[in-house]
């Protein structure tokens, strides 16, 4: 149970675990990411998720991805999305 | 503006709002962008991508470190190039190499290649963070050394396109200005540079002609540096009196770079005040020694006078200077100086001995460079009541805290100095605090306000779109430029393109102007045919002019020359042969006696055909009546053959008598007379084709 994600840059996936659960929201999942990529230390950053399928941006905080999923993650300067939430 | 001893402003007009996908050049900074750290500019034209430097933020650790490298596509970039080895330039390089799609090729000088190398595998060990956050490990640097290509000063480079050369920035040993060239649009970039020469380095060149963009460094902002003696004096006043106190120094620095013009300066001072010699100067770093060696292999790029010096000693031999490889080696007995890594006072071996110092109101803390937004160097300036401790406790900061500025980069006075030369009619400032930038951005403006130079000081991510309407020019060579043509004359040529030249030459002259050859390609075709050659000779005789007979040399059958182009021989009594060289009229040449060939083989059955044309005009009567009677019974239903060739159609009990011949009908009901007279004239029409003349 777990979601493959991949940093725009980078060649291969990586994965997170979701606790055997059948989806997971787009807020949980950011918080999962910047926590395995000791990306908490700054805050000048966000992150934008997409399908790494489809390539629809995931732009509602409470969307439930599905376990399984493929996800592009794009780290970009804090402030250039106007609707996510911290 | 053009006046002599001055670089000469450029062709370029700058286009009007219509844009032109082709003209329009992006630079987009990854990093370092309205701030200080993770220098990475992103520049696009013309399908060619090139990126500036692949520094780190010093003040983090882990990806959150890293440029905003997923802003763009990794492997679109064709050419990377590193200004000079600071970790805030070059230290991403071995992860953007290995961790991402990069495929590109990554140009440095030589001694920034040198000291990169063991600059980061000082960094690697010196910041002890956990595994799974390090970048990169000390393979993937020794990896990174094998795809790195050096570039000398002045050595113009071409890679798809893209040229590129570096100038002298003076800074660090090694750093360099890259000027870039992409179809005659001339970008320079700056990295970190100053116009002041010192103990061992040059100060920065200024290039000879102007650029048609100019990305720029902005550390120092408005700020205006002390003078450099006056510098001087201070840090070594300030390191002898809180040693005659018996206090301990400590200077925070990278163990490469600005170092080494501190410890020169040490050096000297030392020398001068014999009654120093007892307390003695660590350098401390796990590399110093090896760091040493190769800084010493690179005396040529330094400035003269220490090129002198080394004619004679070792400059960098120090006597009173002593290398440190660990905390562990060190015996805190005395009053001492201290140089140590790295210069942000976030770990190793600068943060330990700060750990230990910082309480005592003897000891000082000189920092010699700029200091980064968020790093523990930046916040003790404000000299802060109480810091935190590596292992998370407070301690009260008694320590001297003085900040004394190396760090060799350009202020205002050189910053306005070197754009006042160049002129470049897009400047755009990176490398610089926002509120720092937007100051220097101000007085720029008012410096520049007379011409047409914009200045514009984008965020990270934030793209700068320009476009230019560069003239396309193509220069003849060989046999066509022997001779000037006249107004009205035609010129014709090969147009030949290399990147963004444009040759035209003769079809002659290709092999010796470019790679490129012309080639010759014989074609050859057979045609079965069992006819005489003759009637073939004959026709072709009666369409082309020129038709010479011959006999083969090598085969002796005969052979016919058409047009001087195409040669059709009889192989045998079955068959023809065309050769000839392709070009668009041979082959239009050989088309047509293509098609005449087999024009003749089909005409020939024809002959003894003849007879037949008769029976088929019987064959087609017999149709014609079929289809007329088909048609009458279709219109009339009741048809049938009566006694003398005549048709009898029974409608309704009406009966009519239609003579195929004639035409006529014969009927007592006059509408159906009608009818039947009018439907036979119309399909007798359809049936028989109309003459075309009226005979």
């Amino acid at each position: 149970m777990s979601i493959h994600f991949k940093f725009r840059s980078c060649p291969s996936f990586d994965s997170v675990d979701i606790d055997g659960r059948p989806s997971i929201s787009v807020r949980e999942l950011r918080l999962k990411i910047i926590r395995r990529k000791n990306l908490n230390i700054c805050q000048d950053f966000d992150l934008v998720f997409s399908d790494a399928l489809s390539g629809q941006e995931y732009n509602d905080e409470n969307f439930q991805i599905s376990s399984g999923s493929s996800v592009i993650v794009k780290r970009v300067p804090a402030g250039t999305i106007p609707s996510a939430t911290k | 503006m053009a006046s002599t001893g001055q670089p000469h402003s450029t062709l370029k007009r700058p286009s009007p709002a219509v844009n032109r996908e082709g003209d329009k050049l992006i630079i987009t900074p990854l990093g370092a962008g309205s701030e200080v750290g993770r220098s990475c500019v992103y520049m696009s034209f013309k399908g060619k991508t090139v990126l500036f430097d692949c520094g780190i933020h010093p003040a983090y650790s882990g990806m959150a470190a890293l440029p905003y490298f997923d802003e763009i596509d990794p492997s679109t970039i064709d050419v990377l190039l590193i200004t000079h080895f600071h970790l805030d330039h070059a230290a991403s390089l071995p992860y953007f190499l290995e961790k991402t799609t990069f495929k590109g090729r990554v140009f440095m000088t030589r001694a920034t290649k040198a000291i990169y190398k063991w600059l980061l595998s000082d960094y690697v060990k010196v910041s002890k963070v956990s595994v799974e956050d390090m970048l990169f490990d000390e393979h993937d640097i020794n990896h990174s050394m094998d795809k790195i290509e050096v570039v000398d000063f002045h050595q113009t480079m071409e890679v798809n396109g893209i040229s590129f050369w570096c100038y002298t920035a003076g800074h660090v040993l090694g750093a360099a200005m890259f000027m870039v060239d992409i179809a005659g649009v001339r970008v320079l970039y700056t990295g970190d540079y100053s116009r002041e020469e010192d103990r061992h380095l040059c100060a920065a060149e200024t290039p000879e002609f102007s650029p048609d963009i100019c990305i720029i460094e902005s550390t120092y902002g408005v700020q205006l540096h002390m003078p450099r003696q006056i510098r001087e004096k201070l840090f070594t006043d300030v390191i002898h009196s809180t040693l005659m106190q018996g206090g301990r120094v400590l200077i925070p620095a990278f163990a490469l770079g600005r170092a080494q013009e501190l410890l020169l300066i040490l050096e000297e001072y030392w020398s001068n005040h014999p009654e120093l010699a007892n307390f003695p100067i660590y350098y401390a770093s796990p590399l110093a020694r090896k760091c040493m060696a190769v800084y010493q292999t690179y005396i040529n790029a330094m400035n003269e006078r220490i090129r002198n010096q080394f004619a004679s000693s070792n400059p960098f031999d120090f006597k009173h200077i002593s290398s440190l490889n660990s905390i562990e080696d060190f015996t805190d007995n005395k009053p001492c100086v201290v140089m140590a890594s790295p210069g942000s006072l976030q770990s190793g071996l600068s943060r330990q001995l700060f750990d230990k110092w910082c309480s005592d109101k003897k000891n000082a803390c000189v920092i010699p460079g700029y200091m980064v937004e968020g790093t523990l160097a930046k916040t003790i300036i404000n000299e802060p009541k109480e810091v935190t401790l590596q292992n998370g406790l407070s301690a009260p900061l008694n320590m001297q805290v003085h900040y004394i500025s190396f760090s060799a980069h350009a202020d205002y006075a050189q910053t306005s100095t070197f754009l006042k030369e160049l002129m470049p009619p897009n400047i755009i400032l990176v490398h610089g605090e926002a509120n720092e930038m937007g100051r220097l951005k101000q007085k720029l403006t008012s410096l520049f306000a007379d011409g047409n130079t914009k200045i514009i000081t984008p965020k990270n991510c934030q793209s700068v779109e320009m476009h230019f309407n560069s003239e396309k020019m193509a220069k003849t060579v060989g046999r066509l430029a022997e001779k000037t043509p006249e107004v009205g004359e035609i010129v014709s040529g090969l147009l030949v393109k290399k990147g963004f030249t444009y040759q035209i030459m003769a079809p002659d002259d290709l092999h010796v102007f470019s790679q490129l050859s012309t080639a010759n390609v014989t074609q050859r075709i057979t045609i079965p045919y069992s006819g005489a050659f003759a009637v073939i000779q004959h026709r072709l005789k009666q369409i082309y002019e020129s038709v010479e007979s011959s006999t083969d040399e090598e085969s002796g059958v005969p052979s016919l020359r058409v047009h001087e182009r195409v040669t059709v021989k009889q192989e045998s009594e079955n068959h023809l042969s065309l050769h000839w060289t392709a070009d668009p009229i041979s082959d239009m040449v050989s088309d047509s006696i293509v098609a005449l060939v087999l024009n003749a083989c089909r005409e020939m059955p024809k002959v003894s055909v003849e007879s037949e044309t008769l029976m088929n005009e019987e064959e087609d009567a017999k149709k014609a009546e079929k289809i007329v009677h088909a048609l009458l019974v279709s219109l009339f239903g009741d048809v049938k053959f009566g006694n003398d060739g005549k048709l009898v159609i029974n409608v309704d009990g009406n009966v009519a008598n239609l003579d195929k011949q004639t035409g006529d009908v014969e009927c007592e009901n006059e509408g159906l007379k009608e009818r039947v007279r009018t439907a036979y004239r119309r399909i007798r029409s359809a049936v028989k084709p109309i003459p075309l003349s009226a005979a």
